[in-house]
């Protein structure tokens, strides 16, 4: 087994072992009895997409830990060639009545493919939300840190343009932010998530295509063990 | 399950160690004239063009002009045959374009970028001209037949003739009517996905080569199945001059430009192009945009899209060929 997909095999079982989470969390609206939560979303970010998220409540201590996995794969004629796959731990840090401050972090792969090149990179995201939350409604301001640690490169038809070209694992290859805000409105074991923000490169210079970002999710809350 | 995941970890931080970096010259995108000095080169007007000739210097020269900005001339090097029909050609990477030397951002500021590009233009003339007698014409493709018409406005009495293909305006208010039709977002296309999905990964890195690398993804958009400038698919290039591309763009959305004040001054007929395929281009476009020019002869490219010099040589040439024998 070469290298390249060592760093793979190692990358899909760190995301794997984490078990899950990535999606929203209305932190009021976790009754006792919740253990799961399952999302399905789309939106647009770095392309327009569509995805699906689990996750399962953990309640080892005195406040509760959402870990979660979430797959989203982009809008187009070929389906599986461009996806995201994040998977991480949330919990609320603070609460004061209404006020709660979460926490985030996740590991994310990413797969891109298209005549050019193909790409599988493995990376960081660190999430806060601080906001007003409560059962039926909130609004939460939020900020995103994404990094990009290693990334394997594999080149299409950029070959032929420069065959000097060179394939293979390449390192951090920058990061980006974005900051919004969440809305939330829960009627019964639902939740539904608007989040709507702007997305900058990690120098505020080199920023991306589409500016703005916004999704759609809806969630539904599940008493029953699966 | 602790034990396994801190030894998986310091797996990949090992193997992070040896990650290749992506700004290391050469790895992604080729070496520009000043790292590889097997490249043809030529020293003009501060920087150092990537340039090649065909052809007897003594002839009529013929000087092509890529698209972009940012483009390079590869897609145009069929145009070498123009050298067997008696014509001395001369093909250069723009500043900061291709294979030529990487300018920095702040070059291309001032309110005087684009004249930038019209005085070198104007070095390598003189540096290839070796009478004054000598016939001058231009050939441009997209961006490079507004920089031609730009020098002509500027120089009527040093050109003899030009072919232009799909200038997307002769002002920054006609290219931005153009632009908003040639790169309309279709929001849920495999194109766009395959254009802009990668910013997330290389995000926020300000090394050239990096943002050379990519710029070239961008190609996916325009020349992906469907697309409106009717481009058959992708077309031959070296590198994309991703700092040229931006700083231009901003530039002209900054102070605009005109390069029509001068036009009726310029008394030779002019060849204007336009493809078939094309849906953003079209007859009435080619009629509004070549309108300044006295005496124009427009004529339309067949089975082709806006990449006519690659995709289109076949009808391109013939009738370019007429028409610079004609004034030759």
């Amino acid at each position: 087994m070469n290298r390249s997909y060592l760093i793979l095999l190692m990358s899909l079982l760190l995301t794997a072992q984490s078990e899950l989470f990535a999606q929203e969390v209305n932190w009021r609206a976790l009754d006792e009895n919740a253990n799961h939560l399952v999302s399905a979303a789309f939106g647009a970010d770095y392309s327009s997409y569509y995805g699906v998220s689990y996750g399962y409540v953990l309640r080892t201590g005195r406040r509760p830990l959402v870990i979660g996995t979430e797959f989203t794969a982009s809008f187009g004629r070929e389906i599986l060639d461009d996806w995201k796959w994040r998977t991480g731990i949330q919990a609320e840090l603070w609460k004061s009545g209404a006020f709660s401050l979460a926490l985030k972090p996740a590991f994310i792969l990413r797969r891109y493919e298209s005549p050019l090149a193909r790409m599988y990179s493995a990376g960081t995201n660190v999430s806060l939300a601080f906001g007003h939350v409560k059962a039926a409604w909130g609004l939460t301001a939020t900020a995103h840190y994404d990094r990009s640690f290693a990334t394997h490169l594999k080149h299409g038809s950029l070959k032929e343009s420069y065959p000097g070209i060179r394939d293979g694992w390449y390192g951090a290859s920058g990061g980006n932010f974005k900051f919004g805000a969440r809305a939330h409105w829960s009627p019964g074991s639902w939740n539904v998530f608007l989040h709507l923000g702007k997305q900058y490169g990690q120098d505020f210079q080199h920023n991306p295509t589409l500016p703005f970002f916004a999704e759609l999710s809806v969630q539904k809350l599940l008493h029953a063990r699966l | 399950m602790y034990k396994i995941t801190f030894a998986l970890l310091s797996g990949l931080l090992l193997a992070s160690c040896q990650l290749e970096d992506w700004a290391s010259p050469g790895a992604l995108v080729p070496l520009t004239v000043d790292q590889d000095p097997d490249l043809p080169a030529l020293a003009i007007n501060g920087t150092l063009l990537h340039v090649q000739s065909y052809g007897a210097s003594s002839d009529p020269l013929l000087v092509m002009l890529h698209g972009g900005p940012g483009g390079d001339f590869r897609s145009l090097l069929q145009a070498r045959r123009f050298a067997e029909a008696g014509f001395y050609v001369v093909f250069y990477d723009q500043r900061g374009s291709g294979l030529s030397k990487r300018e920095d951002k702040n070059r291309y500021e001032g309110a005087d970028a684009v004249q930038l590009f019209i005085d070198d233009l104007d070095a390598l003339i003189s540096h290839f001209q070796i009478h004054d007698s000598q016939k001058v014409f231009l050939m441009g493709h997209s961006w490079g037949a507004m920089l031609a018409a730009g020098y002509i406005n500027q120089h009527p009495g040093k050109i003899s003739g030009a072919v232009l293909a799909e200038p997307g305006g002769f002002t920054w208010t006609q290219t931005g009517e153009y632009l908003s039709r040639s790169n309309s977002i279709r929001f849920f296309s495999e194109a766009l996905n395959d254009a802009i999905f990668p910013e997330q990964i290389l995000a926020g890195r300000s090394e050239h080569e990096v943002l050379d690398y990519k710029a070239s993804f961008f190609s996916n958009y325009e020349n992906a199945p469907g697309n409106v400038i009717g481009n058959a698919g992708p077309y031959p290039f070296w590198r994309n001059g991703a700092v040229a591309f931006e700083a231009l763009i901003d530039n002209a959305d900054r102070y605009g430009f005109d390069f029509t004040t001068q036009l009726h001054q310029f008394t030779p007929k002019v060849l204007f192009l336009y493809s078939e395929y094309n849906e953003a281009y079209g007859r009435q476009w080619a009629e509004t945009v070549a309108a300044p020019f006295p005496h124009v002869e427009i004529k339309m490219i067949a089975q082709t899209g806006h990449e006519m010099l690659h995709f289109g040589w076949a009808g391109l040439y013939p009738v370019s060929l007429t028409y610079l024998n004609e004034l030759k």
